[in-house]
């Protein structure tokens, strides 16, 4: 299994920064990812030639919701913004701080459609076959979360 | 809000990998994968005809069409776990099917072999391609022991493999007279979505002003992470951990049984918080088994 270690060194930023916007919470993110690909390891032969990063990335997203339906009720974002060292950089993390309370803010199906359409590019026909909804949901999902993400960051460019 | 200005922001958000979880932990994974590692087979019983072999091809390659017109034969079937009633002897098995393969399982019957230390269950229907729209769950079987399953390995006699039982009898008995009612039925939960965690609600409760009970298990190798104990508390004969819940708004209690993790917790009503006081006096007030 030469080649699941090799795909899970190059492929283990992008599936944590996934797995963060999920959990909002890098350690949760790291339990996550762990766990998908533990599953994943008995399955690579078979996932391997097939789009593994998207089919790791909608089981993010259905473990991520049993997780939660079954333990997380709710969630205290815990990300800490470090000290900001320039005024680039000052603009910056709190640029950060704004999209990351703002993703966090969405419900958790929100959040898991909102991670599998931008940050996976899945198609709304496989975000819903995904996470097991049908595709109306899913627009319906997109839409409500963009909402709502665009009227927190405009309350926060405002303050 | 464009697309690509979201995405934009999406990567934005997660730039920043803190070093101490920037490296993948190659040795757990691995040993977590292990425990991962299920066969699927489904069974075609021998001594089949040409038309046998045209379901076979069906049932072993992903993606195949369905038959239009499926003949029924004879096939073992896989299954992945089993509830066992109160009274121990009575078990409901759960057939599931390999995700991707397409299959119709007809009239399902299941059949056990006991001994002192396993209980090898079997079952058998007649099989047809097709139905490849339900990937995961074919439906269950119940099946009657001759004496209760009690600590006995249960298996599954299509590949020898060992089965998970999450049982009635490992659960606490809720007072009656607590203006308690029930508002569920205990199934289990996940086994239809292959990628997701097989677990099994043995419970919810409620009550006028809360907080609600909810019990339910897992396998253990598959179980979420949880915070540390901060406590132990005794069910029956024997101490177990009590942990803050992940969202830190109420306690949990975690019991083992074999390959099954079972738990209860309070859930507090909206904005509520369930204090350690009110946990142990609620789940102490349990008759335990």
């Amino acid at each position: 299994m030469d080649d699941f270690d090799a795909y899970v060194v190059t492929a283990w930023p992008r599936l944590l920064r996934s797995a963060w916007l999920l959990t909002g919470d890098w350690h949760r993110a790291e339990d996550l990812v762990q766990t998908v690909l533990a599953r994943a390891y008995g399955r690579w032969p078979r996932i391997k030639n097939d789009a593994p990063d998207a089919y790791l990335r909608a089981m993010l997203a259905t473990t991520f919701l049993s997780w939660w339906r079954r333990r997380w009720r709710t969630e205290t974002p815990t990300a800490r913004l470090p000290e900001p060292s320039t005024p680039d950089e000052s603009d910056r993390i709190a640029l950060q701080g704004m999209v990351r309370e703002a993703i966090m803010s969405l419900p958790h199906q929100q959040r898991a459609v909102l991670m599998l359409r931008y940050h996976a590019d899945l198609t709304e026909a496989a975000t819903a076959e995904a996470l097991g909804l049908s595709v109306g949901t899913v627009k319906s999902y997109t839409a409500r979360a963009l909402r709502t993400m665009r009227g927190l960051l405009r309350e926060g460019a405002d303050t | 809000m464009s697309d690509r200005s979201l995405r934009e922001l999406l990567e934005e958000a997660t730039r920043d990998i803190p070093a101490d979880v920037s490296r993948p932990p190659m040795a757990r994974i691995h040993k977590q994968g292990r425990w991962h590692r299920i066969a699927w087979p489904v069974r075609i019983s021998g001594g089949l005809g040409a038309i046998v072999v045209a379901s076979a091809v069906a049932l072993t390659v992903p993606g195949a069409q369905p038959q239009p017109t499926p003949v029924p034969s004879t096939a073992q079937a896989a299954w992945s776990h089993a509830q066992v009633a109160e009274d121990g002897t009575t078990l409901t098995i759960y057939i599931i099917q390999p995700p991707g393969r397409c299959m119709t399982l007809w009239g399902p019957h299941a059949t056990s072999v006991e001994s002192d230390q396993a209980v090898t269950v079997s079952v058998t229907g007649d099989v047809a391609p097709g139905n490849c729209g339900n990937p995961g769950g074919e439906g269950v079987v119940t099946v009657q022991l001759e004496r209760p399953l009690g600590g006995r390995i249960l298996r599954d006699a299509t590949n020898g493999l060992d089965r998970v039982a999450f049982s009635e009898v490992h659960l606490p008995v809720i007072p009656a007279g607590g203006d308690w009612s029930r508002v569920d039925r205990r199934s289990p939960v996940g086994l239809r979505a292959p990628d997701a965690d097989p677990w099994w609600t043995g419970g919810h409760y409620t009550k006028p002003g809360g907080p609600d009970i909810k019990l339910y298990a897992y396998e253990k190798a598959t179980g979420p992470p949880t915070l540390p104990a901060i406590g132990r508390m005794r069910l029956g004969t024997r101490e177990w951990p009590l942990r803050p819940a992940l969202n830190t708004d109420t306690f949990e209690l975690f019991w083992d049984d074999g390959l099954v993790t079972y738990c209860v917790t309070l859930v507090p009503s909206e904005s509520g918080r369930v204090t350690e006081a009110q946990f142990r006096d609620v789940v102490g007030g349990f008759a335990w088994p």
